[in-house]
């Protein structure tokens, strides 16, 4: 690729995610800090929750423009937080990616897709971090 | 030796052993009441005999009698001719032929001379004076003084045969007094007794008052009036004992001996005859009957018996055997890995307990197989956020967002990725099978872009080909581009080929793979030129945990779980996956896949 063209590629990268907020629930510390880091590199202004009470709190608050949720947490569970979330006026069409290890033909993934419309789900394990984060930039984008 | 066997050996010779007991008491047991039953026959064969001589005597002297009351008789003794001589000659003539087996036959007056005499033996004396027939004259002196006479058995000097003398008194009966005017004496052969003693089946002697044997029924007859009975201890106490009318029986181990005395009836009451009847036979002879009896209902016993025996063993084989053998069927199936199967005996007793603690004890095992994969499951899916966690921070340097790396950290941080990568994928692989295990593996189908799905695996496995100097190629056919399928097991099922397929190629070996379409399937094709599966190894090769001899020779990494774990999702979708494959010649894996329609899948 030449100069110009990454120097194009990063203006763009930088313009999609500048003055976006993004919510990140998620219980594991470590994760959270990782993704966190990861997205202010990137130029956002990131939320955080460890979890699901935290999480509802902070989103009808400061309205992000994508959540990462979680599913399995203390407390409160990603999904039953999502199915609140949902019940929102804002929060009923604000973009969800579900994060998860477990495998996604787990039946709960299953329902929870039909029922709460996340707009996708990935599987930590599977997913390299660069992947996840355009993929964050895609849905922000639309 | 199987317990069918087993049983059917006790069970025959416990037969044959008890079959031979019981015939054998049973031989015994009714012997006993058969010799008694023969015995006592024996017992009236005697009595029989003794009754008949009795009766032949007193028949022998009626006839005297009757000869001596003849008319014609009594006249010629008192002298008076009423008929002349001659007729009277013939008269007497016929008398003596129907009177039966007379040895002579002698009409004598008072003075002792013979009237008439009549011989059917050979005589050595021809007189016509009684006095000259010794024994005779002593019944004629008898006789005249009123009193009928009866001999023993005696040797008569005139035939020198054995024989027997009765007489009667002939009285006057026309004259002015009754009184005896002369004798009739008959001399009658002993062969008589000795005919009744033949129709005895044993040996029979009859002994005189003096104890001479008098008739015998065997050959010896040179004994009849020589042999004593004082030459046989034991009868000779029996005879000594006392007079005795009943029939005593002696038994020793070989012969019975009846002893009776002959009874007198009739005209020898008062004087008896003192004779004794002695009677033996062989307890063979006796138990002979009674032997064949029993003999015979002993061979028809043991059978029975015998038949008696296999039928209990068939009922208990029912019962037991067959519920056992079918227990061991089902552990049978248990230990070809299917954990489902139980027993279905249910009887209420001891069998049936053991079947049914048997099912309690699988559905034990099962619940712990059960737990320990789930306590795989878990642990599994506790690994890999650790995992993960991992990854994405080694990922974060390694793309330089913390800052440029020197050669030496970068190398040392790809290793760092490299490995929790590989950790990932045996967690992941143990996740798999686990969920295998518990049945909790679902395809989710949803429409995928295979070529993106098999070119991203490819681009992968590509670099590390580059570095094993392994040729690599992908063919996708176009009409497979999107197809309805479950992209998570696919990529698992791809992944795990080409892995393996790089794995097993030697150096400068070439792989590839090919999707392809036909009619209402399609065919995913893994190709290697590699070590190859030997042929004996073969058959196993889609096992948990199986890995071939020389698989770890080239990877000592593997977790034998992969070709299981695929083999398991094709078959969750319905498809087939098979390979041909020739020890250092290489590995060709199919996996084909039936189309699925949109509208059938949720």
């Amino acid at each position: 690729m030449s100069i110009k063209k990454s120097k194009l590629l990063i203006n763009k990268i930088i313009r999609i995610m500048t003055n976006k907020k993004i919510l990140v629930v998620e219980d594991e510390t470590d994760i959270l800090d990782v993704l966190t880091d990861t997205f202010k590199r990137e130029g956002a202004e990131v939320f955080r929750a460890e979890d699901g009470d935290e999480g509802l709190k902070i989103a009808l608050a400061e309205k992000p423009d994508v959540i990462l949720l979680d599913i399995i947490m203390p407390k409160v569970s990603g999904l039953d937080m999502l199915r609140d979330l949902r019940k929102d006026d804002w929060g009923k069409a604000v973009p969800v990616i579900l994060l998860t290890n477990l495998s996604a033909t787990e039946e709960k993934i299953i329902r929870s897709i039909v029922e709460y419309r996340p707009v996708f789900y990935l599987v930590k394990s599977d997913w390299k971090i660069a992947d996840v984060v355009k993929k964050v930039k895609g849905i922000i984008g639309e | 030796m199987k317990l069918l066997t087993k049983i059917s050996i006790i069970f025959i010779l416990g037969g044959f052993v008890a079959s031979f007991i019981i015939g054998f008491f049973s031989f015994q047991l009714i012997q006993n009441p058969f010799s008694n039953l023969i015995g006592k026959e024996q017992m009236l064969i005697t009595r029989d005999a003794i009754d008949e001589i009795d009766h032949l005597i007193h028949e022998r002297y009626l006839d005297i009698r009757s000869i001596a009351e003849e008319e014609h008789i009594e006249a010629m003794l008192a002298d008076y001719n009423t008929i002349g001589q001659k007729e009277l000659l013939n008269r007497l003539g016929e008398l003596s032929y129907l009177s039966g087996p007379w040895d002579a036959l002698f009409l004598v007056d008072i003075e002792g001379k013979i009237l008439h005499s009549a011989f059917s033996v050979p005589r050595n004396i021809k007189s016509d004076s009684i006095k000259d027939y010794p024994h005779n004259l002593i019944a004629f002196k008898e006789t005249i003084q009123g009193r009928p006479y009866f001999s023993d058995v005696i040797r008569a000097k005139y035939s020198q045969k054995p024989t027997m003398i009765l007489s009667a008194p002939v009285y006057n009966d026309f004259g002015p007094e009754r009184k005896i005017v002369g004798a009739v004496i008959g001399n009658l052969s002993h062969g008589v007794i000795t005919e009744v003693l033949d129709k005895l089946p044993g040996e029979a002697h009859i002994y005189n008052k003096e104890g001479f044997v008098i008739a015998t029924n065997q050959d010896h007859q040179d004994e009849i009036l020589t042999k004593n009975i004082s030459d046989n201890k034991e009868i000779n106490y029996q005879l000594t004992a006392g007079p005795f009318s009943n029939v005593s029986l002696s038994v020793d181990r070989k012969r019975t001996s009846f002893v009776s005395q002959v009874v007198q009836r009739g005209f020898l009451d008062y004087l008896g005859s003192g004779w004794h009847l002695v009677y033996e036979v062989d307890n063979y002879q006796i138990t002979a009957e009674a032997y064949n009896i029993s003999r015979n209902f002993t061979i028809l016993l043991v059978p029975a018996v015998l038949l008696m025996f296999w039928m209990f063993f068939v009922i208990i084989t029912r019962f037991v055997v067959r519920p056992i053998h079918g227990l061991t069927l089902v552990t049978r199936d248990i230990q070809l890995g299917n954990l489902n199967k139980r027993s279905n005996i249910n009887s209420k007793d001891e069998v049936g307990e053991l079947a049914r603690s048997f099912n309690r004890m699988i559905d034990q095992i099962q619940e712990v197989d059960k737990m320990k994969t789930e306590f795989i499951s878990l642990a599994s899916h506790q690994l890999r956020t650790p995992v993960s966690t991992i990854n994405w921070h080694a990922e974060t340097l390694l793309d330089g967002n913390l800052g440029a790396l020197n050669a030496g950290q970068k190398e040392y941080l790809e290793k760092v990725y490299r490995n929790s990568k590989r950790l990932g994928r045996l967690v992941g692989a143990l996740l798999d099978t686990s969920k295998m295990e518990l049945g909790t593996l679902n395809p989710a189908y949803r429409l995928t872009d295979l070529k993106q799905l098999a070119t991203a695996i490819f681009e992968e496995y590509e670099i590390k080909a580059k570095e094993k100097n392994i040729k690599i190629n992908l063919n996708i056919d176009d009409d497979v581009q999107n197809i309805l399928t479950e992209p998570d097991f696919l990529k698992t099922i791809i992944e795990n080929l080409v892995s393996n397929a790089m794995k097993y190629s030697k150096p400068g070996g070439e792989i590839s793979i090919g999707i392809s379409k036909s009619e209402n399937s399609w065919l995913i094709k893994v190709a290697d030129s590699g070590y190859g599966i030997p042929k004996q190894e073969q058959s196993k090769i889609f096992t948990k945990l199986f890995r071939a001899s020389n698989a770890t020779k080239y990877d000592t990494d593997g977790t034998g779980l992969g070709l299981y774990i695929s083999k398991s999702m094709t078959e969750k979708m319905g498809g087939r996956i098979w390979f041909e494959s020739k020890e250092d010649s290489g590995t060709i894996f199919f996996v084909s896949l039936p189309i699925k329609e949109p509208n059938n899948v949720n």
